[in-house]
């Protein structure tokens, strides 16, 4: 399959351009050996430049019935599994940086959950990118959720402070099926100078539940794709996502898009992003109701906060609907920090800091409190609020 | 359990179906150079407009056929289809006596007031008939006005300069393909001219008719509102059934200085094609206002319930300072109609504000999208931008979609978007029938009651035909 280039006058690349992108080379990353990595917490699997290191990975707490391999040692033990669950749903030719991610994949985790079984512990996937500048690494991630299973997987892409101009370009596929429940987060915390692009996608089975949970901070261009395939009926997917964009120059585009294809479905979306500085942020969400998907729930949302006069927004909350037994809303809305509500505070005697510190908090509380586990909340928070580079 | 009263809710019979049989000029099939020339020889036009043909059909040469929006139909070809065709007439008429009775007949059947004396008294039409004007009424009560209201021919004729400075300022024929095309083969329209700080004493109002066989209908509007202004324009379309598909492809400009107001109200009702989906007018009209001046406004309203295809976007630029654009919208499916429509607000100058207000109905098969742009500028200070979409689905087999774009680059900006969709409450309808309303009427309550702030914005004697026309349009497809 011959993929072209994509341009702004395909409908998904309007307002992200590649030609500074398609200007530059990238050398294949390679494996770094590194001494140490603080894990923060719970079963810990580290990547650097997109390689598995299983000397600074921490898996005690892992159950022992689960099968939890680097992508490269499960295509040579496993392959059958992976077989059976990579990517059978999608057609990974209408992503072109997915197809070339298969092309070049380096490494990854491939997960495998066995029936019935909870992990309490949340899997925590570190991909750190050092020592090597102008890199592109591939990570594929095969993430299976098996009858009733449930676990919490955070996929976490940081740097070292002297890397520069790399290229990461991830695939995820989570499968959950019958009733299983995959908490997912994933947080983009690249270097200010690294392109990041990945795709997530989703597919789930009859009664299974997924939440997803996407923050972006880091890199100069970001791009996520995240495509969620209710495949049988009564499955529930919630999709949140937050954006915080500090630095000059800097650009996320997130792609959702919620594929309703069996009846009683319910998808709920609600991104939300701060831009500070001079800064674009670009949200295409669409819903797609299939005729077959009645009784179909789904409520999408996507709020902006335009700090800086040099910010721009898109956004286009799409709905497709083929269905007549279904209730779908969207809503959207831009702008800058309330006004009265400023007023209000600086009144108290808040400095202009404090003030549009706390509203901004307010604005992106809801989304975290929608946070069940009350430690996953708190680690969200230091990760928003810490600054690495 | 609704299904089948929606079904028969929806399915009423085309009303306007009728072909007229009168003698017509009308050039072979076919597009060239040379029929571009032909048609500005016959109109008698200046050079400037011929040399501005020309450089549009050079461009459409260049173009291919939009494909981005969600519709599909068979490729159009545009050298079977017939671009010129008139009522013979000897000259331009002076008085209705000189229009064929046939055609003043054909005008009776549809219902519009051609005689002064007609139903709608206060309303002065300008009727076009396949692809030229035939009648204009009241000009004398306008003309003691100072308001300019005639076909865009004899405008091209008597006010040459007015033409000249305002066409294509809005729609430049560089806009699209279908802009393209109408520039270079339009035939006839209605040319508005409202000179300052007169408010146009009654509503003016075109209605265009698609009569003869194979032909295309290109008609170009141009409206301009000078400084402290007011006009009222409407806008009516039928068509005879016919198992071909038709095309339409018009434009319409409106230009608003300084304080003036524009509002443009539409009742499309082309023929929308039989029930399997057979025949149909293909609508593909490019419509835009630009806000001019300062605080000037302009409205646009429609009411979509024809065509087979429907793609168009009445749009806003909203360039002078405080400038106001609105978007009131109805659009109709049914049966196997598609429609792709919205709007664009194009946020320039400094406190601008629109407003859109869009609600979809789908029955039958119907595929009806709503399309919408709102883009603020950066240097577009303090912007304000609400937009409502509704869908409301009757049936298990139909879609509704909706497409918003919203790019800001403005931080002071505050644009707030909404939509939803879904079908009529089962709740809504068990307490219309409990209180002894039958299915039928109920829906037709339920959905009449949907669009009312829709019909509240189009005028009085619009508004009730809008409501029958939705009926008749549902007729037999309540669900």
């Amino acid at each position: 399959m011959i993929q072209r280039w994509p341009t702004s006058r395909e409908e998904k690349w309007k307002y992200t351009s590649l030609g500074a992108l398609s200007q530059k080379t990238f050398a294949p990353s390679a494996p770094v050996a590194l001494d140490f990595y603080p894990h923060d917490w719970g079963i810990s699997f580290v990547f650097v430049n997109g390689f598995f290191n299983a000397d600074l990975s921490d898996l005690h707490l892992l159950p022992k019935e689960v099968v939890a391999l680097s992508l490269s040692q499960a295509l040579k033990t496993h392959a059958d599994l992976i077989c059976l669950y990579g990517s059978r749903e999608f057609d990974i030719n209408q992503y072109p940086f997915a197809a070339s991610n298969t092309a070049s994949l380096s490494d990854g985790l491939f997960l495998y959950v066995p029936k019935q079984c909870v992990i309490e512990s949340p899997i925590h996937l570190t991909f750190y990118s050092t020592e090597q500048n102008d890199f592109m690494s591939c990570p594929r991630n095969i993430i299976v959720a098996d009858t009733e299973s449930e676990i919490t997987l955070i996929e976490d892409y940081r740097a070292n402070f002297d890397v520069t101009g790399y290229f990461t370009n991830a695939v995820t596929e989570l499968t959950t099926k019958h009733c299983a429940k995959i908490h997912y987060v994933k947080i983009q915390d690249e270097h200010r100078t690294a392109t990041h692009f990945s795709h997530v996608f989703v597919n789930q089975s009859a009664g299974s539940h997924v939440d997803t949970f996407f923050v972006d901070k880091g890199a100069s261009l970001s791009r996520s794709e995240l495509v969620v395939h209710l495949s049988e009926p009564d499955a529930v997917c919630d999709m949140k996502g937050l954006v915080f964009l500090e630095h000059a120059g800097q650009q996320v585009d997130h792609q959702v898009v919620a594929d309703h294809a069996a009846p009683g479905c319910s998808s709920r979306m609600v991104y939300k992003g701060v831009l500070k500085t001079q800064s674009t942020s670009v949200f295409n969400g669409k819903v797609l109701v299939r005729p077959i998907a009645s009784e179909t729930v789904s409520h999408q949302e996507s709020h902006y906060l335009m700090l800086s006069p040099h910010a721009e927004v898109n956004t286009q909350p799409q709905l497709e609907i083929y269905a007549d037994n279904v209730k779908c809303t969207h809503g959207a809305t831009i702008g800058s920090l309330a006004q009265e509500a400023y007023f209000y505070l600086r009144s108290r005697g808040m400095d202009a800091a404090d003030a549009s510190a706390m509203l901004m908090h307010a604005f992106v509380s809801d989304v975290l409190s929608a946070v069940s586990d009350p430690a996953m909340r708190e680690y969200l928070l230091m990760r928003i609020d810490h600054v690495e580079h | 359990m609704t299904n089948q009263y929606v079904k028969e809710l929806v399915n009423k019979n085309y009303e306007h179906g009728f072909v007229t049989t009168i003698d017509s000029d009308t050039f072979e099939p076919g597009l060239s150079e040379a029929v571009v020339r032909a048609i500005s020889k016959r109109k008698n036009e200046p050079d400037f407009m011929l040399q501005w043909r020309l450089k549009a059909y050079q461009h459409w040469l260049t173009l291919s056929p939009p494909e981005w929006a969600h519709l599909t139909y068979p490729a159009i070809d545009y050298q079977k289809m017939i671009y010129y065709s008139a009522p013979k007439v000897k000259k331009g008429p002076n008085s209705l006596d000189e229009v064929d009775p046939k055609l003043l007949e054909t005008y009776k059947k549809l219902g519009i007031p051609l005689h002064e004396q007609g139903r709608l008294a206060g309303v002065a039409v300008d009727a076009v008939f396949d692809s030229v004007s035939v009648a204009t009424t009241f000009k004398a009560k306008l003309g003691e006005a100072g308001v300019i209201f005639s076909s865009f021919s004899e405008a091209v004729q008597t006010h040459p300069e007015l033409v000249e400075k305002y066409l294509g300022t809005v729609v430049s024929f560089r806009d699209n393909f279908f802009a393209a095309l109408n520039a270079a083969v339009f035939s006839d329209g209605s040319f508005v001219y409202i000179p300052r700080a007169v408010r146009c004493p009654m509503e003016l109002s075109t209605y265009f008719r698609i009569n003869a066989a194979n032909t295309g209908q290109f008609e170009r509007t141009l409206i301009i509102a000078d400084d402290q202004s007011y006009v009222s324009y409407l806008e009516g379309c039928t068509a005879p059934m016919r198992d071909e598909n038709q095309l339409h492809a018009a434009v319409v400009e409106l230009i608003a200085m300084d304080n003036a107001e524009i509002k443009y109200s539409t009742v499309q009702n082309w023929y929308p094609g039989d029930a399997e989906g057979r025949g149909g007018i293909f609508n593909f009209v490019t419509k835009r206002g630009q806000c001019r001046g300062k605080k000037s406004k302009i409205s646009w309203t429609q009411i979509e319930t024809g065509s087979a295809i429907t793609w168009k976007y009445p749009s806003v630029i909203l360039k002078g300072d405080e400038s106001v654009g609105e978007f009131y919208s109805v659009a109709l499916t049914n049966n196997h109609q598609q429609a792709d429509t919205g709007t664009k607000m194009i946020h320039i100058g400094k406190n601008t504000r629109s407003t859109i207000l869009s609600k979809g109905i789908s029955a039958g098969f119907g595929q009806n999208t709503y399309r919408g742009l709102v883009r603020v500028l950066p240097q577009a200070d303090n912007a304000r931008n609400h937009t409502q979409c509704e869908s409301l689905l009757l049936g298990p087999t139909c879609g509704a979609h909706t497409v918003p774009y919203i790019e800001v680059k403005n931080c002071t900006a505050q644009i707030e978007h909404e939509a939803t969709t879904s079908k009529i409450g089962d709740d809504q309808l068990f307490y219309c029938l409990s209180r002894g309303f039958s299915k039928e009427n109920a829906i037709a309550m339920i959905v009449n009651g949907f669009c009312k702030r829709i019909f509240n914005e189009l005028p009085m004697e619009f508004a009730v035909e809008a409501q029958k026309l939705l009926e008749v349009s549902l007729e037999g497809s309540v669900g």
